[in-house]
């Protein structure tokens, strides 16, 4: 707490209970207090770690060999596998973010708590924060377990991890609009889903754009890594390349993959703009 | 013309059990005439509007919409005789992101399916309809505007255009100028007031200002602690009436 606020609480009278005091200097002093433990405790952390300066170094060291292994790239010896992986990748997002959008919509209308009763929200909400506990690469392997291996495990679990984020972040943004434009929609006699489509809709309709490319560019991401557990895509040859220490096509690969990146996020930006 | 239109019998309303903000408000509307209710922040004014519309669920008592007991109708049944009643609000209310035009045409929503809703496909004589009115509310060049990019005193021009579209048999105004200033009120209630007298459909407004009310309103209604007090002519609101509404005289010199 700031001098001025402690100078304001100071104005109150001595809280008459041991209980009530100690809140006090909890609200008064708690700050002070929280800041101390959280810097013992990141000291405590890297001491049990062994980080230290010296390990710190020795890695460095490491690092400069293995960059300059990855020099020059080589795109040749592996080209057909690196474009119809990447290619792979690519579907593995676009239909994931499809199906995902599609149904984030209606769940995020579910649970958002302006609109639904309590017994509709609870229940959504509680499916949505599952699909998103779970890291994508622990769905994957969980999928890839469940259905085998190939994109098509790759495309449900960014399906489930699209969900979890934007579906979360479209009943966030349906539980911020403005419910005066609601209630005067309602009131000219207009059913449900009409006063959905007339008054929370334009209210939403650019966010949703919004988050829609953010989750297709976070898709695009996720799947070159989904091919390390086997859910398919490139990252499964960037994984071979490593483990065979072909370190020139795992730069060739790194860099395809930051071009793809780079055009979904120009791709991304022109469609939000064009409904912003 | 003649006859109710509107009958409230003995309605009150809880928001919290024990606190109760209509405590037994009964009413009759003509079928004509502005009414104006008048009383202090908190009074119940705007709870009692709302009632009338369900857009606030009373807590008992009947609203008799020419001759129906609105409060026992649910679902379909209560949107039916809801889209005879318009609504004109006190910060608008308008859809801030579609075209004056759509908001305007937001008036016939209890008349078409959600899926002529959504792709904008209202009836032709809707739709030549909305633009009469805008010519008539004098906001023929901003059709395509966005609502958000009118002024106050536009909005609610708009807001008066969106009801109107519903083709009402009763209109609700709360507190229609409380947003905007003195000249742009007066403009606001006579362009309410003249469009109403043309459809010959009765009005009830509730309002803050007193001399606003007594300028425009066949009869006043005033209100105290959710009850009504005073219930007559514009000159028959004497300086007594109006300290029994708003308690006290300072505020009047």
């Amino acid at each position: 707490m700031d001098a001025l606020s402690r100078r304001a609480a100071g104005r109150t009278a001595r809280p008459a209970t041991w209980g009530a005091r100690a809140r006090w200097l909890l609200e008064v002093y708690g700050a002070r207090l929280l800041a101390v433990a959280v810097v013992g405790y990141a000291v405590y952390a890297a001491s049990t770690l062994g980080f230290t300066p010296a390990r710190f170094w020795r890695g460095l060291e490491h690092g400069g060999t293995f960059l300059t292994r990855l020099f020059p790239p080589d795109f040749a010896s592996r080209w057909s596998d690196i474009q119809h992986d990447m290619l792979e990748s690519l579907e593995i997002a676009i239909l994931a973010s499809v199906f995902g959008i599609a149904a984030s919509l209606p769940l995020g209308l579910l649970a958002a708590r302006n609109l639904m009763p309590a017994y509709v929200t609870w229940p959504v909400r509680l499916f949505i924060s599952v699909s998103r506990s779970f890291h994508p690469v622990i769905v994957g392997i969980l999928f890839v377990k469940a259905i085998g291996f190939g994109p098509l495990a790759g495309v449900l679990t960014l399906a489930v991890a699209s969900v979890g984020f934007i579906g979360k972040l479209f009943t966030e943004a349906i539980e911020e609009i403005s419910l005066k434009q609601v209630e005067a929609v309602r009131a000219t006699g207009a059913s449900f889903l009409n006063v959905l489509i007339f008054s929370v809709l334009p209210q939403v309709t650019a966010r949703f754009v919004g988050f829609s490319m953010y989750q297709l560019d976070s898709n695009l991401r996720n799947s070159t890594i989904l091919g390390i557990v086997g859910a398919g895509g490139i990252g499964g040859t960037l994984l071979a390349a490593f483990q065979r220490f072909d370190y020139e096509i795992v730069c060739a690969i790194v860099l395809v993959m930051i071009g793809l990146i780079m055009m979904g996020e120009i791709l991304s930006e022109q469609i939000r703009k064009l409904f912003q | 013309m003649g006859g109710v239109t509107l009958e409230v019998q003995d309605l009150t309303k809880c928001y919290t059990a024990d606190r109760p903000v209509l405590r037994g408000v009964s009413l009759r509307l003509d079928s004509e005439g502005i009414t104006i209710v008048i009383g202090p922040s908190g009074a119940g004014k705007s709870t009692l509007l709302r009632c009338i519309n369900r857009l606030v669920e009373p807590t008992s008592g009947r609203i008799l919409f020419q001759g129906t007991d609105l409060v026992t109708l649910r679902g379909q049944m209560l949107r039916e005789r809801r889209r005879r009643i318009g609504m004109v609000f006190q910060e608008f209310n308008l859809v801030e992101r579609l075209s004056v035009i759509e908001n305007l045409l937001s008036g016939r929503l209890g008349y078409v399916s959600p899926w002529r809703a959504w792709l904008r496909k209202f009836p032709e004589t809707d739709i030549v309809r909305a633009f009469e009115l805008l010519d008539q509310l004098g906001l023929s060049e901003f059709a395509a505007k966005r609502a958000d990019a009118l002024s106050g005193g536009q909005r609610q021009r708009v807001g008066i255009g969106r009801a109107l579209m519903q083709e009402p048999e009763l209109l609700l105004a709360d507190e229609p100028t409380s947003s905007l200033d003195p000249k742009t009120s007066v403009e606001i209630m006579e362009t309410m007031a003249s469009l109403a007298r043309q459809r010959h459909i009765p009005v009830m407004v509730n309002m803050h200002d007193v001399n606003l009310a007594k300028r425009f309103a066949d009869r006043i209604v005033g209100m105290t602690e959710g009850r009504v007090v005073f219930d007559g002519k514009a000159d028959d609101l004497t300086t007594d009436e109006l300290s029994t509404i708003y308690g006290g005289e300072e505020w009047m010199r």
